[in-house]
């Protein structure tokens, strides 16, 4: 009797003392060795073991108590493995960075949206990791000894919501590893491959990418051919990727930004540019220069939505702490001017090509062509290097011109409606200060793109247009005219009022 | 006295008994912690640290010096325990839960005494 008792109260006291318990917080405790037997802890929510250096296991009773949902053993440096085959219900954040003896991992969770394996000693990614099909953050920096990836299995629905990658340093990662990793994951927007130095070529199904838009392909030494990219890939950095056949891929590239920024120009981030091996500027580059500035001949303004530029930067470089300035001048007179800078650390081994988009904001009045000149220079780190063009070795300017449907709405049409919607005396055009030189034949001139699939449009009764029009027209100036008190209206926003004012009137 | 908040930064070495905490059977919240992250706390106890009230419910002590918590100490009213850069090596050690378990039996069985003789 007496003994019963005796284990009812360790039952009790083992398991039963913590059903309160709703943080456990241990961050640094050196020396701490264990973590008692939670299972009943059935409250607890967030566990944050972060420098535990001793803690050598961790009882698996831990992942299936029901409310947990934040769990950080970062820097626990003696746990070897993490194994279960317990689904949590509701842990949601595992971090599990700088763990550094990790060899041993398979957690799964129907809540997980973020995993942390960088620098962890894992070898093999069981193909439970696909289980975790709310994970939008999977982090495997540094995994250096991870060689193999255990292919989703058919019933698995794979890691829809992760749209970033980072395998950078997993130098033993190969393209058949690669290619589980990208089968796993549906919608790529970012894959950054940094330092995978056994990587000699990409697997096929990255096409399948159809979001992908940064690729980094950075000291990837053995990387010889990268298949065909998909249309999606905008920025691509492959720094000191000598072997790389670098001229189809540039091609493609440049080929993706055309038709992308003709249509879309982006939100310009520092980090938005192309980087890789290339001793010529491509012949897709109407204007071109073996010096560090170039004036070009002057082009049309209307539909101009910016320009690509590549800037070649000669082999011995030293990227680190340089950044590249691009000042624009109109009629010799600058008018803007951006720059870029790159995080890359070592010195170029052979030419590289940077390849950028710029868009182009100026709002000069009286001409229908802009005279424009470009001059790149380079910002060094120290005062008395302070500026320079040494390294650049010559460049380039494209200049890219809305191809969009609902911009075609043709210089006619416009033309007409201005005739027919009489406008209020004293409305200036935003991108005009007269709206004398907005001639119909000017538009007509200077669209370059087809009308083909336009078609349609053009049944539409100009007059009919002109009397819907009239109606919207008094909010739509009015709209303008405070838009243009507070900020400088784009030619491109513009036209696309008058898209929303066409999509109106059908 | 139901709760404690002690900042021990500005403060210097403290030695306290170990049943410093004895009288104070109604603590509920226990905050002692210094706000220079990583540096040690200050508060040592040479002969170790018998008691804590089990009212407690929220429990911060950073850099706690001893290598468990009291083994009387029990924790089911606990909610947040926040004991960063301690000295832990086990939150409760085994032997003194055993130390403790037997504390349970004994006054069970003089509980299941005194009522079999009333």
């Amino acid at each position: 009797m007496n003994l019963m008792v005796s284990k009812q109260c360790r039952v009790y006291f083992s398991l039963q003392n913590l059903v309160n318990l709703n943080i456990l917080w241990l961050e640094s405790s050196k020396d701490l060795i264990e973590i008692p037997d939670l299972s009943r802890a059935t409250n607890l929510r967030k566990v944050y073991l972060f420098e535990c250096e001793s803690l050598c296991q961790l009882h698996p009773s831990i992942f299936s108590l029901p409310r947990l949902t934040y769990l950080c053993l970062g820097n626990c440096k003696k746990i070897e493995s993490l194994k279960t085959n317990i689904h949590s219900k509701s842990l949601c954040v595992l971090l599990l960075d700088g763990c550094s003896s990790l060899m041993e991992f398979s957690v799964t969770s129907e809540e997980m949206t973020q995993l942390t394996l960088r620098g962890t000693a894992i070898r093999k990614l069981s193909s439970s990791i696909w289980r975790n099909c709310k994970l939008t953050s999977l982090d495997l920096t540094e995994c250096n000894k991870l060689n193999i990836v255990e292919k989703k299995l058919s019933d698995d629905h794979g890691l829809g919501s992760v749209t970033e990658l980072d395998l950078s340093g997993c130098t033993e990662i190969d393209a058949s590893s690669l290619w589980s990793i990208l089968d796993g994951i549906q919608s790529l927007k970012r894959l950054k491959l940094t330092e995978c130095c056994n990587l000699e070529s990409l697997p096929e199904n990255i096409q399948n990418h159809s979001m992908l838009k940064w690729l980094d392909l950075d000291d990837c030494r053995k990387l010889a051919s990268l298949t065909e990219l998909p249309p999606s890939l905008l920025y691509l950095k492959a720094v000191n990727c000598t072997y790389l056949d670098a001229d189809s891929t540039q091609r493609s590239l440049l080929e993706n930004m055309v038709q992308t920024f003709s249509k879309d120009p982006p939100y310009e981030e520092d980090d938005d540019f192309s980087f890789l091996p290339g001793a010529q500027v491509p012949c897709k580059f109407d204007f071109q220069t073996i010096e560090s500035s170039i004036t070009i001949s002057p082009i049309p303004k209307f539909g101009l939505r910016g320009f690509i530029f590549c800037i070649i930067l000669s082999e011995g470089f030293h990227v680190y702490h340089h950044s590249l300035h691009c000042i624009i001048f109109e009629h010799g007179k600058e008018v803007d001017r951006f720059r870029i800078v790159h995080e890359y650390t070592g010195t170029l081994i052979s030419d590289h090509l940077l390849i950028c988009w710029h868009g182009y904001n100026i709002l000069e009045s009286g001409s229908n062509d802009c005279n424009l000149s470009f001059q790149f220079i380079l910002q060094g780190p120290n005062e008395e290097l302070r500026w320079s063009t040494e390294g650049i070795k010559g460049c380039g300017v494209l200049p890219v011109y809305n191809l969009e449907r609902g911009l075609d709405l043709d210089g006619g049409e416009i033309g007409k409606l201005k005739f027919s919607a009489e406008y209020p005396e004293g409305f200036d055009w935003p991108w005009e200060n007269h709206n004398d030189e907005l001639q119909p034949r000017a538009f007509e001139g200077e669209v370059r793109s087809s009308n083909n699939e336009n078609e349609d449009d053009q049944k539409h009764s100009c007059c009919s247009i002109g009397m819907k029009l009239f109606t919207h027209f008094l909010i739509i100036n009015s709209i303008l005219f405070l838009l243009r008190k507070s900020l400088i209206l784009q030619m491109n926003n513009c036209l696309k009022f008058f898209m929303i004012l066409e999509n109106i009137c059908r | 006295m139901e709760g404690i908040t002690f900042d021990c930064t500005e403060v210097g070495n403290l030695y306290l008994k170990s049943d410093s905490f004895r009288s104070m059977t109604n603590l509920r919240y226990l905050k002692i912690y210094n706000v220079s992250l990583g540096s040690t706390c200050n508060v040592y106890f040479p002969n170790g640290l018998e008691w804590l009230s089990d009212k407690l419910r929220f429990l911060r002590w950073d850099g706690y010096c001893l290598e468990s918590l009291p083994p009387t100490f029990c924790a089911e009213m606990l909610i947040e325990l926040h004991m960063t850069h301690s000295k832990l090596k086990k939150l409760w050690d085994g032997i003194q839960v055993q130390m403790c378990l037997d504390i349970l039996v004994n006054l069970l069985r003089y509980e299941r005494k005194s009522d079999a003789h009333s």
